[in-house]
């Protein structure tokens, strides 16, 4: 079973999949995993360049800030950037998944409902705070200002429109109730993985 | 002939006289070097403790030459090792421009370095004059190069902690008026959840040439805390309303989130917070009041109104 976690910027994603990594769910990491691909795979290498041209890399390493500044204000080039990672991330996920031996696995992910990649998953987790504390802990986090913020989060589609369509919601602000929230879901989960 | 003489030597005779002689050659060479000799040898000199206004201006090795009263082996050794002496800097003595020490400071620093059978008879010198420069103590700022990447819902509790906050070089004043930082070397943790303390090394400046780095370490350490958001939903209180008049509010209630650590958490409570808006503040224009926090518990991290405007309407009583 493959289970989808998203939430916008700020969210507490890694909260949440940090917390069932401890309950002994295996997390497959997208970002980590597409800023791994985008310096290991040849392909997705070659692609970034041909989109960025060479400044994308300074050696070896990915310039992540030259890439930044065109895909957080360039919608298109985010979407053309978009194309190239997302398939190598998937396909990559897939790999990954089949080699774990769990009755169901969590794909932490900042995009599914925005690409309509909902039917991928059996299951989706929607983890959700009030805007102005997420932009407060990406302010905190990333020592970024307010507008930076904002323009990332222009990007993502509003809580509102994910909540309906996710499968479980958290709301993340207190930690206590999250966990006994992400505690009830897994229940949940093992529950449909081995119904009785 | 040679073949004659080669082969003489293989005869039974020959060899018997030959180890007899061996044998009598070491026992006379062995009582010998048993017996105490007075002759001179030459020591290495290693210096220590110096003055904190001092430096060695060359890093050439020194020797001094010493007439003593030993055994033989013992010679025999100081020729095969040359023995090191050290030589305590403490009590140096300056003289026309010249740092030395005398024969009467260093005989006691050596005889003590020496075993019992080794009497020191005399120096070859009677002032061991050292190359030592006048230079002064410097503190200078560590500049640290830490990546900290804490687990998600973790914080650092108060500022990192560096023991000792300067470093402390010792050089000539030219020298020393070009450093203005001493880097440590990159320290990345990650995924920390818990206090730490590690011990990081600083960089020489590549430009020190005359100058002594007294410090090559410093501690850096810190407290890692857990931290957790809560949600209150407080009343909101009116202040210096007027005369006259009741301020109506729309709504009467606000949410305020609050971030602190996962244990003080748990004793904050709504009692803790007072949010106000203030009646003063109205004027025709204006159909909203600014939210404020007046009153918050001390440890914790942040706090936040979900709105920060109210609005209001005013009714005469």
């Amino acid at each position: 079973m493959i289970v989808g976690l998203t939430g916008g910027i700020g969210s507490g994603k890694s909260t949440v999949a940090k917390m069932f990594q401890r309950l002994g769910v295996p997390v497959y990491d997208s970002d980590a995993a597409a800023k791994q691909l985008m310096v290991d795979s040849k392909p997705v290498r070659e692609a970034v360049m041909e989109l960025f041209g060479t400044e994308a890399y300074s050696g070896e390493k990915l310039n992540r800030t030259y890439i930044a500044r065109y895909v957080f204000e360039d919608t298109e080039m985010l979407q053309k950037l978009n194309a190239i990672v997302h398939p190598a991330v998937r396909a990559h996920f897939i790999d990954w998944a089949r080699q774990q031996d769990n009755p169901y696995v969590i794909q932490e992910t900042a995009l599914i409902f925005e690409n309509n990649a909902q039917t991928l998953y059996d299951a989706t987790i929607l983890v959700t705070a009030p805007q102005d504390i997420r932009i407060q802990r990406v302010m905190d986090r990333d020592v970024v200002q307010k507008k930076t913020v904002l323009s990332r989060i222009a990007n993502q589609l509003p809580d509102i429109e994910k909540v309906d369509k996710a499968d479980y919601v958290i709301n993340n602000i207190d930690l206590d109730v999250v966990e006994k929230k992400v505690s009830q879901i897994h229940s949940e989960l093992l529950a449909k993985t081995n119904p009785r | 002939m040679f073949k004659k003489i080669f082969g003489g030597l293989n005869q039974r005779k020959v060899k018997v006289f030959s180890v007899f002689l061996l044998c009598s050659t070491l026992a006379w060479t062995i009582s010998q070097l048993s017996e105490s000799y007075e002759s001179r040898a030459s020591f290495e000199l290693n210096f220590v403790n110096f003055p904190d206004t001092l430096l060695l201006d060359n890093t050439e090795k020194k020797y001094i030459g010493a007439k003593l009263r030993t055994s033989g082996f013992q010679f025999l050794s100081f020729g095969i090792n040359t023995k090191k002496l050290q030589v305590d800097l403490s009590d140096v003595a300056y003289n026309n421009e010249k740092y030395y020490l005398d024969e009467s400071v260093l005989k006691p620093q050596f005889e003590q370095q020496f075993s019992n059978n080794v009497s020191l008879i005399e120096l070859e010198r009677d002032k061991l004059f050292v190359d030592l420069y006048q230079v002064v103590l410097k503190e200078i700022p560590i500049k640290r190069n830490i990546n900290l990447n804490l687990s998600p819902n973790h914080i650092l509790k108060g500022k990192l902690s560096l023991n000792p906050k300067v470093a402390m070089i010792k050089g000539p004043s030219n020298e020393l008026d070009q450093i203005n930082s001493i880097e440590t070397v990159t320290l990345t943790l990650n995924e920390l959840t818990d206090d730490f303390s590690e011990t990081i090394d600083l960089i020489q400046p590549e430009f020190i040439k005359h100058s002594q780095m007294l410090t090559n370490v410093v501690t850096v350490s810190g407290e890692v805390e857990r931290f957790s958001e809560k949600e209150f939903s407080l009343p909101i209180k009116v202040v210096n309303e007027p005369k006259g008049y009741n301020i109506q509010l729309f709504s009467k209630t606000v949410t305020l989130v609050c971030k602190a650590s996962v244990v003080a958490l748990k004793d904050i409570n709504i009692d803790d917070f007072s949010v106000i808006v203030d009646g003063s503040k109205i004027s025709n224009d204006r159909k909203s009041l600014n939210l404020e926090v007046q009153q918050k518990p001390k440890d914790i991290y942040s706090v936040r109104l979900l709105e920060t405007k109210v609005e209001y309407v005013l009714q005469k009583l």
